[in-house]
């Protein structure tokens, strides 16, 4: 029997299914106002895909921030705590998460047994997280991809000082008019770099203790990584799908639970 | 074009539809009984406004004054006393006008920045929403925002205020002697003010209901070292307005010692105020989310997560000494000791975090939640130090619950539960640690 772990952010939801500790199937899509919905949507489609019943799921987890209004799961746990499951589960020796979503930014620190020690969240404001990178890659015409693979190959000629996303664009656009030949690699290097200055403030709250993992979609930035690295005195690792390690924490957890029911089931 | 502060006429719609608020409450509460002490607390709030708003009609004096005024002062004087963003602060809260006299605030001049405990004051102040004071007391103490609203209060009803300050530096003796000279000049002035002589014998007979109030207060600070826990975690928030806002009247007498018979009667039986069995017990620094005391109750029937200690504010510190005989070396005994006090008047190091460390390790505590209120200018400086001592001393975590002690859109009731379950996972890492080193069983 498998189970899922369904981790449902602002943004785009995540699908991780699990058997025996195995990933049988992972997908991300976009997310719209109606969640619950398209999660089962998701759900049955994806079981579809790898050729399963829904009833051969014995056990769902959900989390994220919008994880508590789904009405088809057995459990809800919050994202800090599904982070450190999965994260652990792939980086045993992880003592810090440094999770990038959509809307916000989590750091989460952890002690040998993957236990959570203390957290600090920024969901207050766009940077740090997805929206703010989106929305200044759309100031410069380009991907984000693009975006992370020029930060990597240009010089820092400035730092943001607006973190607000609404006046880091004035900004920006400001530094064009000064400077009409600049680059998009230098732009695409300042903006980076601010925002990882950013991150490794928050980070630093608690204390960077190694080794360090970030996660969320904005972890596929290589460029974000690299800045977010030199900043925090730190070689960042990167999961194969940084997207996915809450659900797929939270499907161990889902793991965990049917174990327990199986042994209280033998038990009587 | 708009009218001038000074023609906006009292209106006391908001007031009566608070006080109506209130009764529609006690009426659930009696309907559907949950503590005598609850419905206690409801009819001593009601009482409390009603005094206020029929003081005139009374032929009383009515004062408004800012936190840690010396009430007792006040009530011997016999003129009617109300603390400044409690009173407006209630209004807009029960009424659900916070936006409106925040904007009303701001028109003023006091941007978003002024603690939203505070703000309201002004803008309820500038629409009249409360009775025309006659006088206002301002005391200057580390809180700037309380100062500062109660100074835009004055204005707005364009009545006098007299400043009475509180020394930094401790609870020393050189403190105590220039806190009870200021308080006999105030009594010098609220003598001219009032026309009255004042009433010595008066103020023995509150400081010795004060003195009652503070031995029952640490008889149940000893039951609630039980487990599990035999206190409602909102009981605090109730047990510190009374307490604070109305010290040595009979009626807090009663309520007081209410809450430690229902406290002693859970304790012998060994069982917690509800259904829901303790799980976690917790310190609660600073004042929780005042739109939202639903919180604590979620905590406490989701979670089973009870506020044992609260070193800020229902903690009375055992070295207060109140004399009837000595009633303003009582008075500033007690003000420059009370917690919420000595930690705007003395270093954290002195008083605060010893006094967290204390209670962390007599209560038992798996973790605390400091509530910290954006918009505060003083607190917030404190985090650090309390939340590594806490750590490192007494082995427990601390959860750093940002919000806006009045405004839900900083961060909603959702978000804050969202942390405190993540907080709940944290408490259980380490009570497993405990567990591990042999420290708890």
């Amino acid at each position: 029997m498998a189970v899922a772990g369904i981790d449902i952010g602002h943004r785009s939801i995540k699908l991780v299914i699990v058997e025996n500790g195995k990933i049988l199937s992972k997908k991300v899509l976009n997310s719209s106002e109606e969640t619950n919905t398209l999660a089962k949507k998701i759900l049955d489609q994806t079981l579809g895909e790898i050729g399963l019943a829904p009833s051969h799921l014995e056990f769902i987890t959900s989390t994220g921030g919008m994880g508590k209004n789904i009405s088809f799961t057995n459990l809800y746990r919050t994202v800090a705590y599904c982070l450190a499951k999965g994260v652990h589960g792939l980086f045993p020796k992880a003592r810090t998460i440094i999770d990038m979503g959509g809307e916000t930014c989590n750091v989460v620190k952890l002690n040998e047994r993957g236990e959570i020690e203390d957290t600090q969240s920024n969901d207050k404001c766009a940077a740090g997280t997805g929206i703010f990178f989106e929305t200044m890659a759309k100031l410069l015409g380009t991907s984000l991809e693009d975006m992370g693979r020029w930060a990597l190959k240009g010089d820092v000629q400035f730092e943001i000082s607006s973190m607000c996303v609404m006046f880091a664009e004035q900004e920006v656009i400001s530094h064009c008019h000064e400077n009409p030949d600049i680059s998009a690699e230098a732009l695409s290097a300042g903006i980076h770099l601010s925002i990882a200055e950013r991150v490794a403030g928050l980070a630093k709250r608690l204390g960077i203790t190694e080794e360090v993992v970030v996660t969320g979609g904005v972890a596929k930035n290589p460029g974000f990584v690299k800045f977010l690295g030199e900043r925090i005195n730190a070689l960042p690792k990167v999961p194969e799908d940084p997207q996915i390690v809450a659900a797929y924490g939270a499907a161990l957890i889902a793991e965990e639970r049917k174990k327990n029911l199986q042994r209280d089931r033998k038990a009587g | 074009m708009k009218p001038k502060i000074k023609d906006i006429e009292i209106n006391l719609e908001d007031f009566n539809a608070m006080i109506a608020s209130l009764e529609s409450i006690l009426a659930h509460r009696k309907k559907r009984p949950t503590t005598k002490s609850a419905e206690l607390f409801y009819e001593h709030q009601i009482n409390y406004y009603k005094d206020i708003r029929d003081a005139k009609k009374n032929g009383k004096l009515f004062v408004l004054h800012s936190a840690f005024a010396p009430v007792e002062i006040l009530y011997a004087f016999d003129v009617i006393p109300a603390h400044a963003s409690f009173l407006v602060g209630a209004i807009a809260q029960l009424t659900k006008k916070q936006g409106e006299y925040m904007d009303a605030s701001s028109r003023f001049g006091y941007p978003w920045e002024v603690c939203q405990g505070h703000r309201p004051v002004v803008g309820g102040a500038l629409l009249k929403k409360a009775p025309k004071p006659d006088l206002c007391i301002s005391v200057q103490i580390g809180c700037t925002n309380a100062a500062s609203s109660t100074m835009g209060l004055a204005r707005a009803y364009n009545i006098p205020i007299y400043y009475l300050d509180m020394s930094y530096g401790g609870k020393r003796e050189v403190d105590f002697a220039y806190y009870i000279e200021n308080l006999t000049e105030l009594i010098k002035f609220l003598e001219g003010f009032t026309g009255k002589k004042f009433d010595w014998n008066r103020l023995r007979e509150i400081i010795d209901i004060e003195r009652q109030i503070a031995e029952i207060n640490l008889e149940i600070m000893e039951m609630r070292k039980v487990v599990p826990s035999p206190v409602r975690h909102r009981g605090f928030t109730q047990q510190y307005s009374v307490d604070m806002f109305t010290p040595g009247i009979p009626e807090a007498l009663n309520f007081f010692k209410c809450v430690r018979d229902e406290i002693k009667e859970n304790v012998e039986k060994r069982q917690g105020p509800i259904d829901t069995p303790e799980r976690y017990r917790i310190l609660s620094i600073l004042m929780p989310p005042n739109f939202s005391h639903k919180l604590l109750d979620w905590m406490e029937e989701e979670h089973g997560i009870f506020s044992v200690g609260e070193p800020h504010m229902a903690y009375w510190p055992p070295n207060i000494k109140l004399d009837p005989d000595h009633p303003l070396e009582s008075l500033a005994n007690k003000y420059y000791n009370r917690p919420m006090v000595a930690q705007l008047i003395c270093p954290a190091q002195a008083c605060l975090i010893p006094d967290t460390i204390q209670l962390a390790k007599d209560y038992k505590a798996d973790g605390a939640i400091f509530y910290a209120n954006v918009t505060c200018h003083t607190s917030p400086v404190l985090i650090r130090s309390v939340k590594d001592t806490l750590l490192e001393t007494a082995g427990i975590p601390t959860l750093v619950l940002d919000m806006d002690v009045a405004d839900p859109n900083y961060t909603s009731q959702e978000e804050m539960q969202e942390r405190i379950e993540t907080f709940m996972e944290i408490m259980e890492s380490y009570k497993d640690k405990r567990r591990r080193e042999g420290k708890i069983s």
